[in-house]
């Protein structure tokens, strides 16, 4: 028996649902459209587990979950190679997660501007220069791989795009599928400061058990879905 | 100045100061920008003000690039002088040799170059053979960033470094505001240690 997570509710839910449906693995939420569980049809021993997205990664970590789709930004950011394998890139759910300053900065174009600004901006204020974000690890390595240095980060759980004008941060780095809020909130995206493009991927836990039938289930799954034959 | 301790940095900067590579896109992209108006008119066309960084500080850099754009390149032998001091590996009486040799073209590294003479000295007299002691002039420059002055790693082939330090006075300056003590300070690897005692 190999248990899925899939996301709950939202277009998320059911692009993943289309995905599976697509190479003949039927998921569907069982009961009412309020009842959390689902049946999978077109393959045996697959149980969907239905989960909020943000928390498929913590369960694929504690093993509770064989299998989970949600976003890599979230698996990168919080889980590391040890504990999950990618087994497919779905294509759907694209956002990039992106590093924004202030449109008013004309001073600064790219990630190596920042780093000038940022070491400028410490020694007239007295304070690092303040970059909000809930992709703590994501953005620390990806600054740290250009060299910079003199900034921190603040950690913004949602409404990052107006924590400049609010004065909590001189900028940002968060998800953005378009672009709107940002020019809402006159912010521009540094020319080279895509840090992740991030989809909707299946995972496969390399924390759960793996017996012997369910590595067989999932060879039966895997071949359905034109996957490798196992999961890591 | 903050670039020596990033070396990929540094040399990209080097290159473009000494005219070897040719300017980014993106500040290609911000000089073409800045034709358009004076800084304080773009700061005003660029829309709602927003974030403590203040219209002042954006306007002293947009100026300072500028300035910098329009500065003539580093002349080729400065810059061929510097490329040479970055690679330099030798053992350390023959790299003492050579940067004395250098030192006339390249004034600044004067009082820096009697330093590591005092200090080849005093190893010598503590009976270090400097003939055949190794020095890099760029070493530890990837991964000590707070040392400033002479830096060390004990080393073995096949093992990370056993023990390594140098000296740090400005960070002391830093951290205390102004007033400052000579700093020195190391690492030793206690594990490591011991493995090689094992194996001896």
């Amino acid at each position: 028996m190999i248990r899925v997570g899939v996301p709950s509710k939202g277009r998320l839910m059911q692009d993943c649902f289309d995905w599976f449906g697509a190479r003949g693995v039927v998921m569907k939420r069982a009961g009412s459209d309020r009842e959390y569980s689902g049946v999978v049809e077109g393959v045996e021993g697959v149980v969907p587990v239905l989960l909020s997205a943000g928390e498929i990664p913590r369960e694929l970590a504690a093993g509770r979950i064989n299998l989970g789709v949600t976003g890599s930004d979230l698996v990168r950011e919080q889980l590391g190679e040890d504990e999950v394998a990618e087994v497919a890139k779905l294509g759907f759910g694209q956002a990039d997660l992106i590093i924004a300053v202030p449109n008013v900065w004309i001073d600064v174009e790219t990630v190596d501007d920042l780093d000038a600004a940022a070491a400028g901006f410490r020694k007239t204020h007295g304070h690092r220069l303040r970059i909000a974000t809930k992709y703590h690890r994501l953005v620390r390595d990806f600054l740290q791989a250009q060299g910079v240095a003199d900034y921190q980060l603040v950690d913004s759980q949602g409404a990052t795009e107006g924590t400049v004008k609010n004065g909590t941060a001189e900028a940002i780095a968060d998800i953005t599928s378009s672009g709107e809020t940002l020019r809402a909130n006159h912010l521009r995206i540094l020319s080279d400061g895509l840090i992740h493009s991030s989809q909707a991927v299946l995972w496969a836990s390399r924390v759960a058990e793996w017996s012997a039938e369910d590595l067989a289930v999932y060879a039966g799954l895997a071949a359905k879905l034109g996957v490798l034959a196992r999961p890591f | 100045m903050r670039h020596v301790w990033r070396p990929s940095r540094f040399k990209a900067l080097l290159d473009r100061f000494a005219g070897r590579a040719p300017v980014p896109a993106g500040r290609v992209a911000l000089l073409e920008r800045f034709k358009a108006g004076t800084p304080a008119q773009l700061i005003e066309d660029a829309g709602t003000f927003v974030g403590l960084r203040s219209a002042e500080e954006i306007t002293a850099r947009a100026e300072a690039l500028v300035a910098d754009a329009e500065t003539p390149p580093i002349k080729a032998t400065e810059a061929a002088l510097l490329y040479d001091l970055l690679s330099l590996e030798a053992p350390a009486a023959h790299a003492l040799a050579h940067l004395r040799g250098i030192t006339p073209m390249l004034p600044a590294i004067g009082p820096a170059v009697d330093r590591f003479a005092a200090r080849l000295d005093a190893l010598t007299a503590k009976g270090v053979d400097v003939s055949t002691l190794a020095f890099e002039a760029s070493h530890g420059r990837t991964a000590l960033e707070y040392y400033d002055g002479f830096v060390f790693s004990f080393l073995k082939d096949g093992m990370p470094p056993i023990a390594s330090g140098g000296r740090y006075d400005a960070l002391t300056a830093v951290l205390g505001q102004g007033a400052f003590i000579p700093a020195v300070g190391g690492v030793i690897r206690p594990g490591l240690v011991a493995r090689l005692k094992g194996a001896a």
